[in-house]
C-alpha cells in the first residue's frame, strides 16, 4: 500500500514537471518569436549582448565597438575583482595581526615596538593596495555600464540599415573577363 | 524604456560603489620607547660581566630587558628584568656570550634591541 502511494506521488511529480517544462517551452517560443522579430528584436538582442542589436540592424562597425568594449571591460571587471578580493584578504589578515598586538598590550604583555610598527605599516600598505584595486574595478565597471547604456540608447534611436540602390551587387561582363562589384559602407 | 535604462544604470552604480574593506584602525597612541645606546660590556675573567648603557629619556622607561645568549649548542636565551641602566652578570664559567638590552615603557612597549658581544 505504501509502495503504491509513493509510486503515485512520483508519477504526479513527474506529470507536474512535464507541464512546467512544456509551459516553459511554449513561453520561450512565443517570447522568442515576438521578442526577436523586427525593431524590438534589436533591442532585446542588445539587452542580452551589447552590439548584437546593432549587428541585427546592420551596423556592424558599431556592433564590433560595443561588443569589443563590453568584452574587454567585462574581463577587466572579473580580473580586477579577483585582485581586489586578494588585497582585501591581505588587509583583513594584517588588521587581525595588529589587533592581536593591541590585545597583547591591553593584557599587560610586552610587545616590541618594531613588530607593532611593522604590523601597522602592513595594515596601511594593504589598505592602500585595496583602495587602488577598487578604483580599477570601478573604472572597468563604469566603462561596462556606459557601454551597455550607450548601446541600448543607440539601438533605440538607430534605424535598420537599408541597402542603397547604388550599393547593390553589379556584374560587369567583358569578352575576356567579368567583374563582380560590391560597395560596402560603414 | 527610459525607466528600464535608469533602473539598470542605478543598480550598476550602486554595485560599483560597494566595497568590502573598511577604513584602517587608528594607530595606537604609544610613547616610542628609547633604544639603549652606549652599551658597554666589560669583564676581567670572562665569568663576571659588567654591563652599562644609556637612554635618551629615562623618564618614559619602566624597566629594561637584558638578553644573554651563551654561544654553545643547545644553550637557551636568558631574559632578565633590570630596573636601572647597569647590571652585573655572573655566568659561572668562562663562556663566549652575547648580550642585548632593550627598554620597556610603562605601556609595555619594548624598544629595539642594542647588542654587544663580550670581549
Amino acid at each position: 500500500m505504501a509502495y503504491q502511494h509513493t509510486r503515485s506521488e512520483n508519477s504526479g511529480q513527474r506529470g507536474r514537471r512535464l507541464v512546467v517544462v512544456g509551459l516553459l517551452v511554449v513561453l520561450t517560443t512565443v517570447v522568442h518569436g515576438q521578442a526577436f522579430a523586427g525593431e524590438t528584436g534589436a533591442l532585446v538582442r542588445s539587452l542580452l549582448i551589447p552590439g548584437l542589436g546593432q549587428a541585427h540592424q546592420g551596423h556592424y562597425t558599431r556592433a564590433s565597438v560595443y561588443a569589443g568594449t563590453a568584452i574587454i571591460s567585462g574581463f577587466g571587471i572579473l580580473l580586477s575583482q579577483v585582485h581586489y578580493n586578494q588585497s582585501v584578504d591581505r588587509y583583513d589578515i594584517a588588521k587581525s595581526v595588529y589587533a592581536g598586538y593591541v590585545e597583547d598590550l591591553e593584557n599587560g604583555e610586552i610587545v616590541n615596538v618594531g613588530d607593532l610598527n611593522a604590523s601597522y605599516d602592513e595594515v596601511i600598505a594593504a589598505w592602500n593596495e585595496a583602495e587602488d584595486r577598487l578604483v580599477w574595478r570601478n573604472v572597468f565597471l563604469v566603462t561596462f555600464i556606459a557601454t551597455y547604456t550607450v548601446n541600448l540608447v543607440d539601438v533605440l534611436i538607430s534605424k535598420p540599415y537599408k541597402l542603397d540602390p547604388d550599393e547593390r551587387l553589379a556584374i560587369d561582363v567583358n569578352r575576356e573577363r567579368f567583374l563582380v562589384v560590391k560597395t560596402i559602407k560603414f | 524604456m527610459s525607466r528600464l535604462l535608469l533602473v539598470i544604470s542605478l543598480s550598476m552604480v550602486v554595485l560599483a560603489a560597494c566595497s568590502r574593506h573598511d577604513d584602517p584602525p587608528p594607530a595606537l597612541p604609544i610613547v616610542e620607547p628609547p633604544q639603549p645606546t652606549n652599551f658597554t660590556v666589560t669583564t676581567q675573567d670572562s665569568v663576571v660581566y659588567e654591563l652599562s648603557w644609556d637612554v635618551d629619556d629615562p623618564t618614559v622607561v619602566s624597566f629594561y630587558l637584558l638578553y644573554s645568549q651563551v654561544d654553545i649548542p643547545f644553550a637557551g636565551l636568558q631574559v632578565d628584568t633590570i630596573p636601572g641602566t647597569s647590571a652585573q652578570v655572573n655566568l659561572g664559567l668562562p663562556l663566549p656570550v652575547t648580550f642585548c638590552v632593550s627598554s620597556v615603557t610603562f605601556e609595555n612597549v619594548e624598544s629595539l634591541l642594542t647588542c654587544a658581544t663580550a670581549p
